[in-house]
């Protein structure tokens, strides 16, 4: 029988499982890194947060989507590189998701501050649902190291 | 376990510490901790005009005027200004995506929203403005002095 686990503890998987989700993260990090002003308002038209936190995270949540995606791409706190960023990715599914039932209609900002650039919102949400299968066997793969 | 909090910790203050200094040294230095403020109705003071009913029934007659409710679209179905087309200022960029097209053809462009106190129609003339329509107004009213001088709304029309 075809042995799954072994297949995904397969070093060449795992580098890709980084690759991947570390590229992602990087990409994602570098339009709000030099636009903050325009991410603060996405942040804001999500009306979760209130006011006073939107700046805060606004500066923050792209470098450590950054530092933790470059982290893991080159091999560096791998562990809590890969935990914070599937931290990062239930936290934006739990936002969209809040949004659409709320019928709030809102532009994602995942990979964009340019108004429309990121794509449908249902494309992103299942996007980062999909994001966190290699996140999550990274997880585990590490976790099991750890033992 | 304590090891991934250090690791965590760790890349926390590293992205803290980079974040910092780069707000600090580019040219566009934002506030940490400050209420947020849309600046598109800062910018806007100074770059769209605000009309008041008479200038937009002005507009009206004379035609070549697209009127664009700001508001949500079932405020919209609720009732909106006779000839006006939903243009939600939260669906902006799905409906600019479809009908942005329309707007750019070399007409005047009037947005509304509730009344004076809200800012989706400041925010999304602002919007259009970014994206190339020149000759935009704010019927800084709304639906509220529209009303409120008698003239009638109608049902949904987009």
């Amino acid at each position: 029988m075809f042995n799954y686990y072994k297949l995904i503890e397969n070093k060449y998987i795992i580098l890709s499982f980084r690759m991947i989700l570390g590229s992602v993260f990087i990409f994602a990090s570098i339009d709000k890194i030099l636009h903050p002003d325009a991410f603060a308002e996405i942040l804001h038209n999500y009306k979760i947060l209130p006011d006073i936190l939107i700046y805060a995270p606004a500066l923050l949540l792209p470098w450590i989507e950054l530092i933790a995606g470059s982290f893991l791409i080159a091999g560096i706190f791998m562990r809590g590189s890969v935990l914070i960023l599937n931290s990062l990715l239930l936290i934006f599914i739990l936002a969209i998701t809040i949004n659409l039932v709320r019928g709030i209609t809102f532009d994602c900002g995942c990979f964009s501050t340019i108004p429309g650039e990121s794509g449908s919102v249902y494309f992103l949400l299942i996007r980062d649902i999909l994001l966190l299968i290699p996140g999550a066997l990274l997880y585990r793969n590490y976790m099991k190291k750890r033992r | 376990m304590k090891k991934i909090i250090v690791e965590i910790l760790s890349i926390l203050i590293t992205a803290l510490v980079a974040a910092l200094i780069f707000n600090q040294v580019s040219g566009n230095k934002t506030p940490m901790f400050q209420n947020y403020k849309s600046t598109e109705s800062v910018d806007l003071k100074h770059n769209i005009e605000t009309i008041d009913i008479e200038v937009f029934r002005y507009y009206l007659e004379r035609g070549g005027t697209i009127v664009l409710d700001a508001r949500s679209g079932e405020e919209y179905i609720s009732g909106h200004i006779p000839g006006a087309s939903s243009f939600s200022n939260n669906e902006f960029y799905t409906i600019f995506k479809e009908r942005g097209e329309l707007l750019q053809l070399g007409n005047t462009v009037i947005v509304y929203c509730s009344g004076p106190s809200c800012e989706d129609s400041h925010s999304l003339a602002l919007k259009l403005a970014a994206k190339g329509i020149e000759d935009i107004f704010v019927f800084g009213g709304g639906i509220e002095e529209w009303i409120g001088a008698g003239y009638e709304i109608t049902g949904k029309n987009i």
